[in-house]
């Protein structure tokens, strides 16, 4: 009896992950925001993990989305045409997302695609749109992702990966530490971090210990105090979710009162709002763009205020960090400037703008860095330096912004 | 290296509750309950609704999410698992499976993807006891495991009900035969058993938070707790439980977290290839140990 039900259930066990993820709507889920096109329409995909462990980020996203075709349908559409906006919901899970992709290619190729949220579906999707020749962008930042010459018609919102442990070997340099502790996942995106980290800091002459932790874990009580035995002088936690809490609750528990330094991730969301305590925030810093705190300065520009009180209209939770928001806003104005700077929508001669942006008239339409440094041919992400970076104490978050506690 | 055992402990007691809810219904019916482990991260998400919307006191949060579990258990009872009753080949392994991920699928649209926080107990911080550091959230869920693990196993042997459950499990022809309400009996053990998983939902997620994807993880290990303990063994899961979350936390702190799971699947395989009904089966033939 006992093997009887063991053999099935192991099996089951294991198929219980592919049903969570593999469950597909027939659909894919469409909708989104149109527009009567006047001379044509550009069509958009975006591919968003609206179920699944990533659907908060992913429905701010989409909600930016649609505002933002909104905004530029509004004011003449990308190069006189009209924006189409068609999203689909890859469940986060790679393979649905290639699937989606495939049929809308088979259907109609799409002028620009949103490549996804998380960095696993991204770099599955590449080699479709590669073969397709079509443009994508979006806001994953896994090394592999920004690789031009594989993939020529992929683009980032996100500054590179090594572009944070950069700014944070500077500001441990000011600091006068010298051994630094590392806690991150161990899934892709987390490793991709770690090994950023590990790239970084040792040649800039810090020692660097490094604990890495399973998305599934419960406790990081045994990971700290393996890190705490090293004696480090910071503790850097890359972490997401609930995930995030448990580190910061098992170094409470520990008593472990070292300065802390988390990224974007760590406080974005509900993280630090509702998962832990004021304990938790002693010694804990956030290196953040500036566009995620009341440091903005773009506050008062004419995309600013429309993208936020459409979002209020909306009635959007607003429960993200704003550069969630911001991301893909950005990503669209753009393509759209590269599209009408090149005055084609081919993939080859928008990528070629888009390194060699020339500068805009007027009001920058620009959230997350009010200026949109070109990209170039070797580098496929947001072109910025370390003083993108500032560093907070953090509180909760509020309609997208952190509140000092300080 | 006494705070690593408190937090083995804690996460080991997490496991003992949802294999000893596994057992109630696997004595009672012989199915073995997938959404167990779902029907506990339903129970975080009431408990987490209790205590920041309505404000409710622990002792009647506990109350309302047992009433919620015992519910869900004997709906799942009645539409997944009596409609198969005695057609054979396990069916209500994909059917509690299913519940399980229909269970994930309302609490996110429902509570979102965000976790919640367990404002319960929050207030009473750390404590240091002989000589490690533990939460009193941790404290607890350790006491009450032993206290529900042993409880249960008194039950299943010590009282007339337990017995019954027995005697249906081993031989439910003549159970019937013999006056059993058989059908009562299953949806009773479904209904405790989601009573058990929602009554200890508040604490539980004082540790864990609510977060519509808990039930897939602890699924699992749960189930790996049971396979070592021994399908059916109260004692068994309680004991199996602490072995795993101590292994797991003992390897991470001194192996590197590389090893935290490979070591309790190695210990797993060991067990199940020298003691294939689990360490605390007293028998070969024996796959019922209470």
């Amino acid at each position: 009896m006992v093997s009887k039900i063991l053999g099935p259930a192991v099996a089951l066990t294991t198929a219980a992950a592919l049903v969570l993820t593999g469950c597909a709507a027939d659909d894919g889920g469409t909708g989104g925001t149109g527009g009567e096109a006047s001379g044509g329409t550009y069509t958009v995909y975006a591919s968003l993990s609206l179920t699944g462990a990533l659907a908060g980020s992913s429905k701010a996203q989409q909600e930016s989305l649609e505002i933002a075709v909104d905004s530029i349908n509004a004011n003449g559409g990308i190069a006189g045409e009209q924006v189409e906006l068609i999203i689909v919901d890859d469940q986060l899970d790679p393979t649905k997302a290639v699937t989606l992709l495939q049929e809308q290619i088979d259907k109609e190729a799409p002028d620009l695609v949103i490549h996804g949220v998380s960095s696993a579906v991204t770099l599955a999707m590449l080699p479709l749109l590669t073969r397709n020749e079509i443009l994508s962008i979006g806001t994953t930042y896994a090394n592999a992702i920004n690789d031009p010459a594989t993939y020529p018609y992929a683009f980032g919102t996100n500054p590179v990966v090594a572009l944070d442990p950069q700014a944070a070997a500077e500001l441990f340099a000011d600091e006068g530490y010298t051994k630094i502790a590392y806690l991150g996942a161990n899934d892709a995106l987390g490793q991709s971090i770690a090994e950023a980290f590990a790239a970084e800091l040792p040649g800039k002459g810090f020692e660097l210990v490094q604990e890495a932790y399973a998305p599934t874990d419960l406790d990081m009580t045994a990971q700290l105090q393996r890190l705490q035995a090293g004696n480090p002088d910071a503790l850097i936690i890359q972490g997401y979710g609930s995930a995030s809490g448990y580190a910061l609750e098992s170094r409470t528990k520990l008593g472990w009162d070292i300065p802390t330094y988390g990224d974007g991730g760590l406080g974005n969301g509900n993280n630090l709002a509702l998962i832990s305590s004021e304990a938790d925030w002693n010694n804990l810093y956030l290196r953040v763009f500036p566009i995620n705190t009341a440091e903005r300065k773009v506050t008062g520009t004419t995309a600013f205020e429309y993208l936020t009180s459409e979002l209020e209209k909306r009635g959007s939770s607003f429960d993200q960090l704003m550069q969630l928001y911001t991301h893909l806003w950005d990503g669209l104005y753009v393509v759209k400037q590269a599209v009408e700077q090149a005055g084609s929508k081919d993939a080859a001669a928008v990528a070629e703008a888009l390194e060699n942006l020339e500068p805009l008239s007027g009001e920058s339409p620009y959230l997350t860095f009010p200026e949109f440094n070109s990209y170039t041919a070797e580098n496929h992400f947001r072109n910025v330096g370390t003083d993108a970076y500032i560093v907070v104490r953090p509180g909760p978050v509020v309609k997208g912004t952190i509140e000092s506690i300080e | 290296m006494v705070t690593t055992l408190w937090a083995g402990l804690s996460i080991g007691a997490v496991y003992a509750l949802v294999a000893i809810a596994y057992n109630i219904v696997f004595i009672g019916t012989r199915v073995f309950n997938f959404a167990q482990a779902y029907i506990l991260m339903v129970g975080t998400f009431i408990a987490v609704e209790a205590a920041s919307r309505f404000d409710l006191p622990l002792g009647v949060a506990i109350v309302v999410c047992a009433v919620a579990g015992a519910l869900i258990g004997a709906v799942e009872e009645f539409i997944a698992v009596r409609p198969l009753a005695r057609k054979g080949s396990h069916n209500e392994l994909v059917t509690t499976l299913g519940i399980g991920v229909i269970l994930s699928g309302i609490a996110l649209v429902l509570w979102g993807s965000e976790p919640r926080a367990m404002p319960y107990l929050k207030e009473f911080g750390v404590l240091d006891v002989l000589g490690g550091r533990v939460t009193v959230g941790e404290l607890s869920l350790i006491v009450v495991a032993i206290v529900v693990g042993v409880g249960m196993w008194l039950l299943s042997t010590r009282t007339s009900i337990g017995l019954t459950a027995l005697a249906t499990s081993e031989d439910r022809d003549a159970a019937m035969l013999r006056g059993v309400n058989v059908r009562g009996l299953a949806t009773g053990a479904f209904a405790l058993a989601g009573a058990l998983v929602g009554a200890v939902a508040p604490l539980v997620a004082t540790k864990t938070y609510a977060t519509y994807h808990l039930g897939e993880g602890l699924a699992v290990k749960a189930f790996l707790v049971l396979a070592l303990g021994g399908f059916g063994s109260m004692l068994g899961s309680l004991l199996a439980a602490g072995i795993v979350g101590i292994l797991e936390m003992f390897a991470a702190r001194y192996l590197g977290s590389d090893w935290q799971n490979i070591t309790v699947f190695v210990l797993l395989l060991i067990v199940l290839v020298v003691l294939p009904h689990g360490l605390f089966s007293r028998g070969k033939a024996q796959e019922r140990v209470v």
